[in-house]
């Protein structure tokens, strides 16, 4: 690979990455939830773009479809539901947020020293990458049972769902003591 | 490729590291969930980092399960938090005192 | 590919077809309150646990295994499993059938129950973490909505939310780990995961421990392991009784079965010394857990923290699998005693909370003669908890601590464990000793008898006749949890 795409590459990286954490961040610190799952949305399309740098365009669009495409979409209209004081609401603790930094550190500092010093720094590769067909071909053969679980979690997902949000004070059909 | 497996490991524990800072910190059930699909998603970061520097398709299958899967808890997530605000006018779970402790 | 006839497949599907027609059924009928769902759910689980049985007895399945090359296994370690989870289910439905009569969304109800058990059931049956992991979520989701079932009540939602906010940090935690499993070795199957485990090198070594200590966090809060237990107690308290009875008695020991196909194997295959830091967890969890329960004033608060305390004296057995023989054969004993000890408790306080309306410990005065059925499978349930001599809680501790005092001559620590369990069991008599006197020897408000739900009559009996025919005959079932133990020796000729 040429000097020039590799720096190509990296600045790349670099911008994703900065992206990333920069509106992960932004999520949970912006006053207005509504901006907050906006940046959500940045944060969740940055991380398909780590996936597209990775050579997984599936994964990505998969990425893309569902967790931008409905997941935080489900999360904004929930936001707008939301009466419009509360959603600049934000009552913090300044100890526990002392506390959550102190947290925050102690993780990244500690599990990043162990992956530093573990053998993951010399892994690179060159290798072909992989063919999408053999994703769909291990959903069919050695992952079929999980394939079958998982629709089971899905409907049970829309039907817990469904019980939950459904209204019953419009009817009033029924009462409860 | 010119990254190495262990940027895109440093930037999946930073995301963790958010995401749980987030779930300590806030009180707000909405944020909360925010900070839940973070630690997701570095998860799944990590998945098909791994998957493409051992390589192997294992990951990226596992992550495609990850991401519907979050899909399904999400969805069950929200609509307890909008039975939560008919009753309480609110989404701060700080608010919620029924249960002591 | 697992065939398409062995146990796990065929459960999946029986209980996973009825579970998806049930509400498309009350959607058509259009008739609320009615008991016809309970019926076909509990019709379901009787022919599974039915079919699990035959299954066992006719030696169609393999002798417990640890591996395979499917991401399922018909072994009986998780037969066993199913054998205990399935009872917890069918006991929840039978409970439900008077809490929930007049309530809107009966269909939903069962039908989420039963999609909760397979979830539960093949947990115990994974030979891969994707499989565990999508299994564990079919247990978790569930239970989510059936925790905040009751929509009128605050504190039911409270407990829901709260249980789902740390059900999905648990199982972000769990696939992280997942991940590094995989980063490490290259697959997801388990036993290539631990092969892959005994042959890291040094330098690997400590994301290996990384990923098993992500583990136990993960499975620790559905567990409830101190300190992952912070939500434990408001859920089981909020949630409606019977749930909070499928929680403690169900989800809890799903969460064992995923620890034991995952955590012990992986602790073995890493050759550290996990297992006194997983003794150390136990006996502050049982402590934590007893203690907390004797400040108790409400009925089910209390047994929430008697079922930290309960995980407590289970991982004990786990903490010893590698020095004694029986500590994992211990362990499996005590979840299924705990499985239906835990239920029948839970049971019995859903009845008196639908009859009488009272779940606070003074109100219990003169219980035994307003509803003689409960109070009796409530008392037998809670001294069945405390170990008390000839119930099968008695059998299943004396065992887990004997486990512990065999370990002794290769850990010198293990004694000790046997040591805070006893007196654990001690202290937790006293306040399950003060139920009992408020119940029988404090005269209520009213001797007058109540009628009691035929249901919960029901569960009761079924409940006496195990906890005491166990107790007087533990042999069977102590044989059962031998057969189901996989064979560790197995392991060491992987390294």
């Amino acid at each position: 690979m040429a000097n020039g795409a590799q720096h190509m590459v990296d600045s790349i990286f670099l911008a994703v990455s900065v992206l990333t954490i920069g509106s992960a961040i932004a999520a949970l610190e912006i006053r207005s939830l509504i901006y907050g799952s906006i940046a959500l949305m940045i944060t969740l399309s940055g991380i398909a773009g780590f996936f597209l740098l990775l050579d997984a365009p599936f994964v990505a669009m998969f990425q893309l479809s569902v967790y931008v495409g409905s997941i935080a979409v489900l999360i904004l209209f929930t936001v707008m539901l939301v009466r419009r004081e509360l959603i600049f609401n934000k009552i913090e603790d300044s100890r526990r947020r002392y506390a959550g930094i102190g947290l925050m550190i102690i993780i990244m500092l500690g599990i990043g020293t162990i992956i530093i010093g573990s053998g993951l720094k010399t892994m690179e590769t060159n290798t072909q990458t992989i063919d999408y067909r053999k994703i769909g071909e291990d959903f069919l053969t050695y992952y079929s049972p999980a394939l079958i679980v998982m629709a089971l979690i899905l409907s049970s997902s829309v039907i817990g769902a469904l019980a939950l949000a459904k209204r019953e004070d419009v009817t009033n059909e029924q009462r409860t003591d | 490729m010119s990254n190495g497996l262990i940027d895109f490991v440093l930037v999946s524990v930073a995301l963790l590291a958010i995401g749980i800072y987030g779930l300590s910190v806030k009180r707000n059930a909405i944020r909360m969930l925010f900070a839940i699909e973070m630690i997701v998603n570095s998860a799944n970061l990590n998945l098909v980092a791994f998957a493409r520097f051992i390589p192997n398709s294992q990951g990226q299958t596992l992550a495609l399960f990850s991401i519907a899967i979050a899909a399904a808890e999400v969805a069950v997530g929200l609509a307890l938090i909008i039975v939560a605000y008919r009753m309480y006018r609110n989404i701060d779970i700080a608010d919620f005192r029924s249960l002591k402790g | 590919m697992i065939e398409f006839t062995s146990t796990p497949i065929i459960l999946t599907i029986l209980l996973g077809a009825v579970g998806v027609i049930l509400p498309v059924i009350s959607i058509i009928r259009k008739e609320r309150g009615s008991s016809l769902y309970g019926g076909i759910a509990f019709g379901a689980l009787i022919a599974a646990i039915c079919f699990v049985a035959y299954q066992i007895l006719s030696k169609h399945i393999m002798p417990a295994a640890i591996f395979s090359k499917n991401v399922l296994v018909d072994d009986t370690f998780g037969s066993f499993f199913a054998i205990a989870m399935l009872l917890v289910s069918i006991m929840t439905t039978v409970g439900s059938f008077n809490y929930m009569r007049g309530r809107s969304n009966t269909a939903v109800y069962y039908s989420l129950i039963l999609l909760a058990s397979i979830g539960m059931v093949l947990i115990a049956y994974s030979t891969d973490l994707v499989m565990l992991f999508v299994a564990w979520e079919l247990m978790s989701i569930p239970t989510y909505v059936l925790a905040g079932f009751n929509k009128k009540d605050p504190s039911s939602n409270e407990a829901a939310i709260k249980y789902f906010l740390f059900g999905a940090l648990s199982s972000g935690i769990i696939i992280y780990g997942i991940s590094i499993a995989y980063g490490l070795t290259g697959s997801t199957n388990i036993g290539d995961v631990i092969s892959g485990f005994s042959k890291l090198g040094p330098d690997m070594m400590p994301l290996a421990l990384l990923a098993v200590g992500m583990f136990i966090a993960g499975f620790g809060f559905k567990i409830g392991l101190v300190p992952f237990h912070m939500w434990l107690p408001d859920t089981y308290e909020g949630s409606p009784p019977t749930i909070a009875g499928l929680l403690a008695a169900g989800t809890k020991k799903a969460g064992f079965a995923a620890a034991l196909r995952v955590i012990i194997m992986g602790t073995i295959a890493l050759n550290v010394d996990w297992a006194f830091a997983l003794g150390i967890i136990a006996i502050v969890t049982m402590t934590v857990g007893n203690l907390a329960a004797i400040m108790q004033k409400n009925l089910t608060r209390m047994l929430a923290y008697s079922s930290i305390a309960h995980a407590g004296y289970i991982l004990i057995g786990l903490s010893v699998a590698p020095f004694s023989q029986i500590g994992i054969q211990a362990s499996l004993f005590h979840i299924l005693n705990h499985a239906v000890m835990k239920a029948a408790a839970f049971i019995a306080a859903a009845g008196i909370i639908t009859t009488l309306a009272v779940s606070h410990i003074d109100k219990l005065r003169g219980l035994g003669k307003r509803m003689p059925i409960t109070s009796l499978g409530l008392v037998i349930s809670l001294l069945a908890l405390a170990g008390v001599p000839p119930l099968n809680g008695f059998w299943s501790k004396l065992m887990l601590f004997g486990a512990a005092i065999n370990a002794g001559s290769v850990a010198p620590w293990a004694p000790y464990l046997a040591v805070a369990g006893v007196l654990n069991s001690a202290l937790s008599l006293a306040y399950y000793g003060w139920i009992i006197r408020k119940m029988y020897f404090e005269e209520g408000e009213s001797d007058k008898r109540v009628k009691e739900p035929k249901s919960i009559i029901a569960v009761m009996i079924f409940s006496i006749i195990f906890m005491v025919g166990i107790g007087v005959y533990p042999d069977p079932i102590i044989e059962f949890a031998k057969s189901a133990v996989p064979n560790l020796s197995a392991l060491s000729t992987i390294h």
